[in-house]
């Protein structure tokens, strides 16, 4: 499963690795827009294959962020 | 003698009318993923419930014997049906005609039935799916006369198939100049009320009505798009002044009919149409669903249904909605979620102008429009799509008598060069302006920031109270961005700038704080965030009966700025 960038952004902080087990609604990473932190967070349950993005990169709408197993 | 030949020669026409553009045309449709005129009113309208009017609608051609030739079938089909047990009236677009041209015939059942909804007071729903004129109605070879509509035929059923003739209609030779223009919905004056004269006929201040976009829709279709309260377009659908061919000619540019107008132009870029439905069947279930929150006219009051959740309940999940950190963002769909009434909630527009959330919900039992600052798009700054989206949902609630709530999380109008190019000034304006105007119940819960000018779409005047939560903060602008310009020297002087920048921001902050303030603007309490709910019951109640004794037309003076 895609996780994508609802909004034009910088990512500021990446809370997860790949490999890592997340529950729905756990936080991936924050995105940072207008002075405000905006929290992504995992649609289901399930697995982190890979992150294709890093700290500091600037996304634009639907930018593919992180992809999901789901369990 | 009887008038048997007669009436079998007139359901025999209604029998022609009924198949469309024909069977080729009828499969080109269903392989686009599209539904034909005739299955779309039978999945909106309530079984049995529709009454076509004009079913006789198009040209016949008749030899020399009475017999008929051929006959076109008018483009649209028209009549009166229920929703949910509700009357509405319906008009809808045949592409199977000659890709639903609109002069494809006479344009008076069409006004007709517009003004028949007026008469009436019940909605209006248009489905498009057609092109506006075609220049082929101009051509005098292909133009065919219609003829003598009384003569009998004796044609059997089984011969109709080819008679069904969709060739060009319209004036040979030359071009109608256009009389009475009815392009936008109209409705009669029907009683001597100054706003309802003052209305002069407008559909819009009377009644709902509601657009379609079911396939390619362009020219005069197109502009009923956005003439009404509420439109909705599938994603395999596209509307456009004018299509490729014409951009082509006039622009020279290449653009295929997607990148022209699909939903993510038309609902996303654009705001024209405000909803996107997966397909059709979708589309017609959010058109009840939009209905469901509505009155049948501006004279009756929005149907007040039996709540089946605790007007006290006090969700615990609102102590700690807003995030203490004032950075962090939060989805403020969430706290609308737990203080409207349980799976009340229709997003409206839901794509566009996406730092104001725009929503149909109930409290109570009580239809309300929902307003709500998402801090999670453009900081929750009212940029110029979120002004023009706020100012179109602010009338429309005004008009139907629904009260506002307002959820307020403002940092003020978007800055930048991208938002004033925009003409955010102008969109500003005429939100306030629309806020200003509105006479329906209001009430506004300031659940984090309000700032600057942008403060008053949380109306202070008229029917209007207004609630703040312990983590409410106001000034006239944000302190982080007012410190530098207004200190800028003295910062710029100190030993550590940086230090000192934040050391006076810090300051401020604490000084915006609600609880330090000896009022906003016209407050009546500041409360625990568990309580939102019991409050807005509380007002609803209160203010219901002013709000039942100022129904009708809402009387509008001078111009938006």
């Amino acid at each position: 499963m895609e996780v994508k960038s609802e909004i034009y952004a910088v990512v500021s902080k990446i809370e997860v690795t790949p490999g890592a087990e997340v529950a729905a609604d756990d936080v991936l990473m924050i995105l940072e827009s207008m002075k405000m932190e905006v929290p992504v967070t995992a649609p289901v349950a399930g697995r982190v294959r890979s992150i294709m993005v890093v700290e500091g990169s600037n996304v634009q709408e639907d930018d593919l962020l992180v992809v999901l197993e789901a369990s | 003698m009887s008038w048997t030949p007669e009436i079998e020669q007139l359901e025999r026409l209604r029998r022609l009318r009924k198949r469309m553009g024909g069977a080729e045309s009828i499969a080109r449709q269903h392989a686009q993923g599209r539904l034909t005129v005739r299955e779309r009113v039978d999945m909106l309208a309530d079984p049995g419930s529709f009454q076509e009017t004009s079913t006789l609608a198009g040209a016949a051609k008749w030899d020399d014997e009475g017999r008929l030739e051929s006959f076109r079938p008018q483009a649209y089909v028209t009549g009166q049906a229920d929703i949910d047990g509700r009357p509405v009236i319906l008009e809808a677009g045949d592409f199977t005609i000659r890709g639903g041209s609109a002069d494809s015939g006479t344009p008076y059942p069409r006004v007709e039935i517009a003004w028949l909804a007026g008469e009436l007071r019940v909605p209006f729903i248009r489905l498009l799916d057609g092109a506006g004129g075609s220049v082929r109605n101009y051509d005098t070879e292909a133009r065919r006369e219609g003829g003598d509509a009384s003569a009998p035929a004796d044609h059997a059923a089984s011969d109709e198939e080819p008679l069904v003739d969709v060739g060009p209609t319209g004036t040979p030779g030359g071009t109608d100049l256009p009389a009475r223009h009815d392009f936008s919905a109209v409705a009669p004056a029907v009683e001597n009320h100054l706003a309802t004269l003052m209305a002069k006929g407008a559909l819009l201040a009377q009644v709902p009505v509601v657009a379609a976009v079911l396939g390619s829709v362009a020219g005069l279709p197109a502009v009923h798009a956005g003439d009404c309260h509420f439109s909705v377009m599938t994603k395999t659908a596209e509307v456009f002044v004018g299509g490729p061919p014409m951009v082509a000619q006039a622009l020279g540019l290449t653009v295929n009919k997607q990148q022209l107008g699909d939903w993510t132009v038309q609902a996303k870029t654009s705001g024209v149409v405000h909803n996107v439905a997966e397909d059709e069947a979708d589309a017609f279930a959010q058109i009840k669903r939009f209905l469901s929150y509505l009155p049948s006219n501006v004279w009756q009051l929005p149907p007040w249904t039996e709540p089946d959740d605790d007007p006290n309940r006090r969700d615990e999940s609102l102590v700690s909605a807003i995030p203490r950190r004032r950075t962090a963002a939060y989805e403020v769909r969430k706290i609308i979620e737990a203080v409207v009434d349980h799976g009340s909630m229709f997003e409206i527009s839901a794509l566009y102008g996406r730092a104001m959330v725009t929503m149909l919900a109930r409290i109570d039992g009580f239809p309300v429009a929902v307003l709500a600052n998402d801090c999670r798009r453009d900081g929750g700054a009212m940029t110029p799509a979120a002004c023009i989206k706020t100012e179109r949902f602010v009338d429309f609630a005004d008009t139907f008598h629904l009260p506002i709530v307002y959820f307020a999380d403002v940092p003020g109008f978007m800055v930048g060069p991208e938002s004033e190019a925009a003409g955010i000034i102008r969109f500003a304006n005429r939100a306030c302006a629309a806020v200003r105007e509105a006479s329906v119940p209001y009430i506004s819960i300031v659940t984090r920031r309000m700032y600057g000018v942008a403060s008053v779409i949380a109306k202070a005047d008229g029917m209007s109270v207004k609630y703040a939560w312990p983590s409410a903060e106001s000034g006239s602008l944000v302190a982080q961005g007012g410190v530098m310009a207004a200190y800028r020297r003295e910062i710029e002087a100190a030993p550590d700038p940086l230090a000192r920048r934040l050391e006076i921001e810090d300051r401020f902050q604490r000084m915006a704080s609600v609880l330090r303030q000896p009022g906003l603007a016209r407050p009546l309490e500041i409360i625990d965030p568990r309580d939102t709910r019991p409050a807005i019951v509380n007002y609803l109640r209160k203010s219901h009966a002013v709000n039942a004794t100022r129904l009708g037309p809402k009387l509008r003076v001078g111009m938006r700025p």
